[in-house]
């Protein structure tokens, strides 16, 4: 054979993959999403753009890339796994692949079956196995496994036991995907005799790695590859030094980079982490201000004294703290200096920025009071508080029963706090007692 | 290529040893088990119909066993190919295997299965004193109907399957009502005569039954026009579904790596 002959001929290569924007994996979805949206959106990943590539028969090709970058699918369709969407592969002869750290693997097999059944599938007859077994054993190192199922294996393990097999078998062409990115130096070493001995036999290699300087010491020509496009081809003697250089200084950068990256993520997260540490501060120095400003204390003509405004937890425990949804009751005990007809007791709950919730009184309640003389007690009971966390203020107030005349009026004087219990809730200042369903 | 007739060849049987191998999990048990699924069967229906409901119906044992393990047969075969491809991920994302291989070997060792069950049958022959005939040629022809079949319709289901997950499920159920809508624990003949242009779109009901008269009744079944009528409609359900089978993997299986 001629060596000029391609033996690989890629053009105008496209695979584009279809990534559904929602999963419709079932006859179910299917149907009920047929009937209600139409057709299915996908998102379409190109994962190799208009590349075209040829190789000559006994040429090594390297691809290089970044992640995503489209390496392991070219890979793919070379090895005719993968159908191209658009443009045309041609490849003569027979093709051996080692791709994504191994190959077909049955796990459940021992490492000698996987053996004969993987060689089986490219193509080795038994015989022929069984001649060359012990030299794939040997090869991955893995003679004290040989009756270990597969899953028991390390990834390293595999890897080493995949490139051993593939090879092994007579092939034209070999596609090897990141082979020395799993083994130790001790199989680096072995890989790279492999490839020599490949050489020597005028085999073709594509080769997928990361490694640029150990592409430049094996590989003929070096494809570069980002985002799925071929950005160039170079022969590698030409410009060896020139890649080498560019190779580790676009490593470097890259190191650089992520480093980078990684501080400005840290510096963010503690920036965020301090102004909200400073904004709670200063919500907290606001709250004390209105507190201040807003209270307006005591007036009225203090025929009934209001003595004093309590608060009475679940437990009948004095509290100024409660959790959403629990009981609550205040006793606002008064003093009536001389006999009053019909007084109205009230009581206003108010947000911290001085919104007016809700005021409650006795009259509203039907509580009609023929007189008060004398010391006495008023009391207001909730049953489940509906507040959200957050601070209130109440006010405590004896009015007649038009309002027109007020006793005591203690106007947000007292403070109650409230902490999240039963709920998750938090937006707004009350939980509503609500129920949600959903219906298609 | 050259010589990939022989090479498929082997590729099957290698992966049909290991389809085996993994069935029966390796263990002379596992594999003594499946043999006592269809003959635990066998007695449940058997005291439920013969002894219970008294249906009278000569050799019922040999004439519920032998509906059992066909349909067995190809419950097996289509469930487990269905699967295949998701037990054979590696094989179908790195490596260009020809996937058919994968459910052709799956086929097999349901059929190798189906085998070791016929012999046991073929012993509960002896032992009820059934006999043997010439009739026993017709019963190799009804299985090689009976593999297209299964063949046919795992190649649909497999490629399926991938896109459609519940099929599985959706299976399960069809085969459980089939069991009871194919001839399996009573004869055709309890199906009245207008339904049988139906009834008879069931492959398996044409094939157990002349399963029966083969290798039990020793007999021929009435060749009339009607008779020959449900033959060919068999015959042509059977062919069509391995033809259209193969058409839609074809179709659908170049894009299993994508999608598995």
């Amino acid at each position: 054979m001629a060596k000029e002959e391609n033996i690989i001929e890629i053009n105008n290569l496209t695979k584009i993959f279809h990534i559904p924007h929602e999963e419709r994996s079932t006859l179910a979805e299917s149907i009920i999403g047929a009937i209600s949206k139409g057709k299915i959106k996908y998102e379409k990943l190109y994962a190799l753009r208009d590349i075209s590539l040829a190789v000559k028969k006994g040429d090594f090709l390297g691809i290089i890339g970044p992640n995503g970058s489209g390496k392991t699918t070219l890979l793919k369709v070379i090895a005719s796994i993968l159908q191209p969407d658009k443009g045309s592969i041609l490849v003569k002869g027979k093709v051996v692949s080692f791709l994504e750290l191994g190959i077909g693997f049955v796990q459940e097999l021992t490492a000698k079956e996987n053996i004969y059944l993987y060689s089986s599938l490219l193509g080795l007859a038994r015989k022929d196995t069984d001649e060359k077994l012990d030299a794939i054993i040997s090869f991955a190192g893995i003679k004290k496994f040989i009756d270990t199922p597969l899953k028991d294996f390390s990834t390293g393990m595999m890897a080493r036991l995949a490139f051993s097999i593939a090879k092994n078998v007579e092939a034209d062409i070999y596609l090897i995907d990141e082979v020395l990115a799993v083994g130790d130096e001790k199989f680096q070493k072995k890989c790279i005799k492999v490839f020599e001995e490949l050489k020597k036999k005028d085999k073709t290699v594509v080769f997928v790695s990361h490694n640029p300087d150990l592409v430049n010491k094996i590989c003929d020509e070096v494809a570069w590859l980002e985002n799925g496009a071929l950005v160039r081809k170079t022969k590698v003697d030409a410009v060896i030094k020139q890649d080498d250089k560019q190779a580790s200084l676009r490593k470097k950068e890259e190191t650089e980079v992520s480093i980078l990256r990684e501080r400005i993520e840290q510096e963010k997260e503690r920036l965020e982490k301090e102004k909200k540490e400073l904004e709670q501060e200063k919500l907290e120095i606001e709250k004390i201000k209105k507190h201040v400003v807003t209270k307006k204390g005591r007036r009225g003509t203090k025929e009934i004294e209001l003595a004093s405004v309590k608060c009475y937890n679940r437990s009948g425990k004095k509290s100024w703290a409660f959790r959403t949804g629990e009981p609550i009751k205040i006793v606002l005990c008064y003093n009536a200096k001389k006999k009053i007809n019909k007084p109205m007791f009230g009581i206003g709950f108010y947000d911290d920025n001085g919104r007016y919730i809700s005021g409650p009184n006795t009259i509203y309640s039907d509580l009609r009071i023929p007189y008060v003389e004398g010391k006495g007690k008023v009391i207001y009971e909730v049953k489940s508080l509906p507040l959200l966390q957050g601070n209130y203020y109440f006010s405590a107030a004896i009015h007649d029963q038009s309002e027109t005349k007020c006793y005591d009026w203690h106007d947000k004087l007292y403070t109650i706090k409230i902490v999240n219990g039963k709920t998750n809730e938090r937006y707004g200042l009350i939980q509503i007692p609500c129920r949600w369903t959903h219906k298609k | 290529m050259k010589a990939s007739l022989s090479n498929n060849l082997r590729i099957v049987k290698d992966l049909t040893i290991v389809d085996f191998k993994l069935k029966y999990n390796r263990s002379v048990l596992g594999f003594f088990w499946s043999l006592l699924k269809p003959l635990l069967m066998l007695a449940t229906l058997y005291i439920v119909f013969h002894h219970l409901i008294k249906l009278d119906v000569p050799h019922y044992e040999l004439f519920l066993l032998i509906g059992i393990i066909l349909w067995g047969f190809f419950t097996e075969a289509t469930s487990y190919s269905m699967s295949a491809l998701n037990r054979n991920t590696n094989l179908i994302r790195k490596t260009n295997l020809n996937k058919r291989l994968i459910i052709i070997s799956t086929n097999i060792s349901a059929f190798i299965s189906l085998m070791l069950n016929l012999i046991i049958f073929f012993f509960f022959v002896i032992i009820f004193e059934a006999g043997f005939s010439w009739h026993l040629v017709l019963f190799a022809v009804l299985l090689a109907e009976l593999f297209l079949f299964a063949l046919g319709m795992s190649f649909i289901l497999s490629a399926l399957y991938p896109r459609f997950r519940d099929l599985s499920h959706i299976w399960d159920v069809l085969m459980q009502v089939g069991f009871w809508v194919t001839p399996i624990i009573y004869p055709i003949s309890f199906i009245p005569k207008q339904f049988h242009n139906w009834y008879i779109l069931n492959p398996l009901a044409r094939i157990i039954e002349d399963s029966r008269n083969a290798l039990i009744f020793h007999k021929l079944p009435p060749v009339d026009f009607s008779y020959l009528k449900h033959v060919s409609i068999t015959f042509i359900i059977c062919v069509g579904a391995l033809i259209i089978g193969v058409i839609i993997f074809s179709k659908k299986s170049k894009k299993f790596a994508e999608q598995i």
